[in-house]
């Protein structure tokens, strides 16, 4: 079957990639080019790897795929040059591309539970990369497949090459779909967000291997919006946004002197474990969000930042308990315990961040106190009131939530100001023209106009949406807003903006948090109090700055030791204290 | 280990509906005035059969359930019966058993069908697979058009224009009849055309579905050839759900051909059935009924046992919910995050 | 192709219901100096058929039968979806599993079989036809609404609504409901078709509506006549086909109106 075909002729000489004015469209209902990269020049050194980076929307993905031709079918590369080793990638003919594919350039995409094929066993689809290209025979290829994984760390590689996807874990998934990458020993390796769907512990083992790679010489190019992840990783970086380059230089010299505002922006947005310490450590407030003057009656409420030097709020008692909850979920699979036995309290006016990786239950424990799950045993009281048992509607109302994914959480056949007034109606508090009142004073609360109100969830960018999820959850008056994830589905400027808003909200009305999130950093700068839980159980809990300072579990020194500053080098002391 | 306890469940549950179906056609015909001899007495009398042949067939039927026997024991004599394919005499022709009857038109019908199907699946995945590579072009719109139309017809309205044509207009296959291959061919179009426009629209979609996965960028990321990507990658993956549709579809041909029989006056089952509802045949009606059932069923179950052996997704979890489950294919990856702009269409190069 | 097919299913719609109307004769009306007159007889535009009936009045009236059978047959088997399927998809459990067992057997018979025995069983009127109709038609919609209400019973609005104070029947009814009301009405708007094709097929195999003129018999007769007397089934064929096309792109036009994509991704 194998016409072997001939190896593109490579300039040694040349730059491994150099691009210049690539432009790249997307053909429009309307017949009109949606330009998604506009004009992006970058060169990029055998050996040396390049960060590129952007929210989403920025172009950046749309860039690598082109420069493979992987564009979806109304997509086209408008003008624009790219090179590799020489070879023109724009106008060279479809044969001559199927060679460098995979065998001159190995592509890693973002989730391999998507990017390998179900229904045919890894070490086959490893195979075929070399086959494909002529390069063995089919029985060596197996071999080559089986040696692959065991390089890429996958332990058993002769028992798991014989696997599916799906059996096997999501670490070992993305080992298995780099294995493939790099099978045929391509010189370039384009990674298109390759850790973004993976917990940070596995985060970290999955780039000390694509580190180990680039040791051996392979040149690399990685999307990534993780500023992180580029500056651990990459020599170089690309800043995109809106299809153009914003700026590029080596990484250190970009990250920590940034020359232009959109790149400065971006940073400012990004937090790091170890901000807020910094913070603490001086006398004015730098890393946290600037704030409004607190309102009248807010003054209680302890000041983010620097906060531990407040005294406790006078209120003292808290006003959530959490009492040995336990939960767990029977399927015919089996049982899955996923609340062990927690116990929380949160206090009036302040914040506990629950921080743990996926599976470790904090989701579950989010609906626990929120009284939408049943625990199996233990209560949850809010403000003395069993949550499960004897509380009435009007204490019931005063706990609420906000989702990680807004628009799901909206509802959709309701305008922004009936999804807001909704809470009350139900209540039944207020005549009609108050809640729409209501609404527009919450509107303008979150930073929407009242106008909003008549607008559709769907005609809402991703953040306006869980500003309006916000402005629903306060619109009862609650005493306790339960956030899961409120910023995980949102870009990183995004993030920072919901973070402000949710912090000027706390400062303004008292509402205390449960904050729940993955992610150590927004845990860091929201929260007074942090829990880290793993495996449906908490493993340790203090005050934030105990926690980050100093962890007691392996656990959280295993979270913490997989964190990837954005900032300088003394970030990591946070860490590493 | 999941494999055959999940066979075993889809087994007492395919008995379980064939005991609630037989009693729920049972009691159907028990719900008709009069009691289950009375109307054997009656209908016949009333298709003029010959006085003393009726009287001769009620007695028969006496013999067999009993005059005054409650209905339950009538329906326990029928189980009984069709356990040990032992359906009694047809109440319409006395000279034959229910059970032959069936063994006589059900090879007819089945080989309508098979036929209908097997031409509708040689057509349709071509058709599909065709239409989807050249989505949007002329080709796809012309070709779902045209199969829009066959979709839109019932069966037999087809069959009236097929034979307007080519037995009214043009003379050369014969209207109606059961006699010689050339009385197959008009049958079998009418037959395979719905099917067909099911089949190629279901394919075309699968297709598009799969050509839009990650994994086919993948693979020509890998280097692949067209060919080659969508012989190993596309086809595959787009064509295991097809067991899921076809299967179903050959039971209801087998057991639908109904229309098509008793338009070409062809002897298979469809048209025994037919004939026993009219004349209110109730051994008969019953012995179709449960027949069909069994055919139906039986092919479910076939189809949801492939179709785990075709998937390796559903062989490993056999267990759980497999009936009806396409496997959901985006069930990962944290929404938002990041961002993969552009993968969602199918991609270039493959046309 | 939608919008066209919207008014010719209008103008059928006026005259099915303004049938006395428009039909030149009543249906059942013979004139035996005309038997099996041609097309464009005088009088007889469509000609008659072997009793002398008028083809053009009988189509009208036949296509009345029809409507007014699928009509009715949609709407109660509409209604009993929506609450059979609400109720199994948002309570699961024995509601759920009943549903299930339902239609575990209603797909074992094949759908005109059931319609056959039920038309036997209780004559050939109306109500029989329409309930055999109905009946075949409620477990697939049923099916539809049900997975539909699961899976926007996962979105999370549903879990806001209860951490808002919902309750169980207010979530249903006022939030889940009109999310699954848009993939109803494409089946239902593909079904009418479908059970007009179902009222045909039952009256061709001589188990229609004893005393209402029917396209499916007038198919019947004509297919016998089909080499000899051509004009007695070219016009039902035509006007049956016609109808249902018009039906079908109609509910493309309906699919394509709801496919925002329930994902609610923009």
């Amino acid at each position: 079957m194998s016409r072997r075909p001939a190896r593109v002729q490579l300039d040694e000489a040349a730059p491994l990639l150099e691009v210049s004015g690539l432009r790249t469209g997307f053909r429009r209902a309307d017949g009109d080019d949606f330009v998604a990269v506009n004009g992006v020049s970058f060169t990029l050194r055998p050996g040396r790897s390049l960060a590129i980076v952007g929210e989403s929307g920025s172009g950046k993905s749309v860039t690598v795929r082109s420069l493979l031709r992987l564009l979806p079918k109304t997509g086209r590369i408008l003008d624009g040059e790219a090179r590799f080793a020489g070879v023109d990638l724009v106008g060279s003919p479809d044969k001559a591309m199927r060679t460098i594919r995979g065998r001159e350039i190995g592509m890693v995409f973002q989730n391999a539970m998507e990017a390998l094929n179900p229904t045919i066993p890894v070490g086959r689809q490893l195979a075929e990369a070399l086959t494909w290209h002529g390069l063995c025979s089919r029985s060596e290829a197996r071999e080559r497949a089986i040696a692959t994984l065991a390089d890429v760390g996958i332990p058993g590689p002769e028992r798991r090459a014989r696997m599916y996807p799906f059996q096997l874990s999501g670490g070992m998934r993305q080992r298995a779909m780099i294995a493939m990458a790099i099978i045929a020993e391509p010189r370039l390796v384009i990674a298109d967000e390759p850790t973004t769907a993976l917990d940070v512990t596995v985060q970290a083992q999955v780039l000390d291997l694509l580190a180990e790679i680039k040791a051996r010489g392979t040149g690399m190019v990685m999307v990534t919006h993780d500023l992180g992840v580029a500056r651990r990783f990459c020599d170089d970086v690309l800043v995109m946004n809106q299809g153009q380059v914003v700026e590029t230089g080596p990484i250190a010299d970009v990250l920590d002197s940034p020359r232009e505002p959109y790149t400065r922006m971006l940073l400012d947005a990004t937090l790091d474990v170890g901000d807020v310490a910094r913070a603490d450590a001086r006398p004015v407030v730098l890393a946290a969000p600037a704030k409004r003057a607190p309102l009248e009656g807010s003054a209680r409420v302890a000041d983010r930042g620097t906060g531990d030097e407040v005294p406790a709020s006078p209120a003292g008692a808290p006003i959530v308990v959490a009492e040995h909850l336990k939960k767990s979920f029977t399927s015919r699979g089996g049982t899955t315990h996923a609340v062990r036995d927690v116990s929380l309290s949160i206090e009036r006016g302040r914040t506990l961040g629950l921080v743990g990786e996926s599976g470790s239950g904090k989701s579950t424990v989010a609906r626990l106190v929120m009284g939408l799950h049943e625990p199996d045993s233990g209560r949850v009281l809010l403000d003395g009131h069993d949550v499960h048992g004897d509380v009435s509607d009007v204490q019931r109302r005063r706990m609420q939530m906000v989702f990680q994914n807004p628009y799901g959480s909206l509802l959709p056949h309701y305008t922004a100001g009936a999804n807001i007034t909704e809470p009350l109606r139900l209540q039944g508090i207020g005549t009609p023209a108050e809640r729409i009142e209501r609404a527009s004073e919450l509107l303008q609360l979150v930073g929407l106009s009242r106008d909003d109100a008549r607008r559709y969830p769907q005609q809402f960018s991703g953040g306006q949406q869980q500003r309006i999820a916000i402005a629903r959850a306060l619109a009862p008056e609650p005493d306790v807003l339960v956030c899961d994830e409120p910023t995980s589905a949102l870009d990183v400027s995004i993030q920072a903006q919901i973070l402000d808003l949710l912090s000027e909200i706390q400062d303004r009305l008292g509402v205390a948090y449960l904050l729940i999130s993955h992610n150590l950093a927004v845990v860091e700068t929201m929260s007074d109090e942090v829990a880290v839980m793993k495996d449906g159980a908490i493993v340790e809990r203090g005050d934030r700055r105990t926690i980050f300072a100093s962890p007691q579990h392996p656990y959280t020194h295993q979270l913490l030791g997989a964190i990837l500053p954005v900032r300088g080098v003394g970030a990591t002391s946070a860490a590493t204290a | 280990m999941g494999y055959l306890e999940f066979f075993g469940r889809r087994l007492a549950r395919v008995g379980f509906s064939l005991v609630v179906i037989s009693a729920l056609t049972f009691t159907l015909l028990q719900l008709a005035p009069g009691s289950f001899a009375d109307i054997q007495r009656a209908s016949s009398g009333s298709t003029g059969m010959a006085g003393a042949a009726a009287q001769e067939v009620a007695g028969q039927f006496a013999t067999r359930y009993g005059d005054d026997v409650p209905a339950w024991q009538q329906y326990l004599v029928f189980m009984k019966g069709a356990l040990t394919w032992d359906l009694g005499p047809s109440y319409k022709y006395p000279a034959q058993s229910v059970e032959s009857i069936i063994a006589q038109g059900f090879p007819v019908s089945a080989t309508l069908a098979v036929l209908a199907t097997l031409i509708a699946l040689a057509i349709a995945i071509p058709t599909g697979v065709f239409a989807a590579l050249k989505q949007r072009t002329a080709w796809d719109t012309g070709s779902m058009f045209v199969l829009t139309l066959g979709h839109a017809l019932p069966n037999y309205l087809t069959a009236v224009f097929l034979v307007l044509i080519f037995a009214g207009a043009m003379h050369v296959l014969p209207a109606a009849g059961w006699d010689g291959p050339q009385h197959l061919i008009l049958p079998v179009i009418a037959l395979a055309i719905g099917p067909l426009a099911v089949l190629a629209r279901y394919v075309r979609s699968s297709m598009l579905d799969t050509l839009s996965e990650e994994y086919v960028t993948a693979a020509i990321a890998k280097g692949g050839r067209p060919g080659v990507v969508i012989r190993k990658h596309v086809l595959r993956n787009s064509l295991i759900p097809l067991v899921t549709v076809t299967g179903p579809m050959l039971a209801a041909l087998m057991t639908g051909t109904v229309f098509i029989e008793t338009m070409f006056r062809i002897p298979g089952l469809g048209l025994s059935f037919t004939q026993a509802a009219s004349s209110r045949d109730m051994p008969l009606l019953m012995g179709t009924t449960l027949f069909f059932a069994i055919i139906l069923m039986a092919t479910n179950l076939v189809v949801d046992l492939v179709y785990g052996l075709l998937d390796p997704r559903v062989r490993a979890e056999s267990g759980r919910k497999l009936r009806g489950s396409r496997i959901s294919r985006k069930d990962v990856g944290r929404p938002g995050a990041g961002s993969s702009e552009g993968s969602r269409a199918v991609v270039q190069g493959l046309g | 192709m939608a919008f066209i097919s919207l008014w010719v299913v209008l103008v059928l719609l006026l005259v099915a219901i303004f049938a006395p109307l428009v039909a030149p004769y009543p249906p059942q009306t013979t004139d035996y100096g005309q038997q099996l007159a041609p097309i464009g007889s005088p009088g007889h535009p469509l000609g008659t058929d072997t009793l002398g009936r008028d083809i053009l009045s009988r189509l009208v009236y036949g296509f009345r039968t029809a409507f007014l059978v699928a009509f009715v047959a949609e709407v109660i088997s509409v209604v009993v979806a929506l609450s059979v399927g609400v109720v199994a998809g948002y309570r699961g459990g024995r509601a759920d599993g009943a549903l299930m067992a339902a239609t575990d057997i209603m797909y074992a018979f094949p759908t005109y079989l059931f319609a056959v025995l039920l038309v036997t069983v209780f004559g050939r009127n109306f109500w029989s036809v329409m309930a055999a109709i109905a009946v075949a038609g409620w477990v697939t919609q049923a099916r539809l609404v049900r997975a539909q209400v699961m899976t926007l019973k996962k979105r999370d609005f549903v879990e806001a609504a209860q951490g808002m104070g919902a309750k169980g029947p207010t979530i249903a009814t006022r939030y889940i409901l009109p999310n699954a009301l848009g993939p109803l009405l494409v089946t239902t708007s593909f079904a009418v078709p479908a059970a007009i094709t179902t009222e045909a097929g039952l009256s061709m195999l001589g188990l229609g509506i004893a005393d209402m003129p029917s396209w499916g018999a007038m198919i019947n007769e004509g297919v016998r006549f089909a080499t000899s007397s051509p004009h007695m089934i070219i016009s039902p064929a035509i006007a049956f086909a016609v109808t249902l096309l018009a039906f079908t792109w109609m509910g493309d036009g309906v699919r394509d109106a709801f496919d925002i994509t329930s994902e609610g991704r923009r």
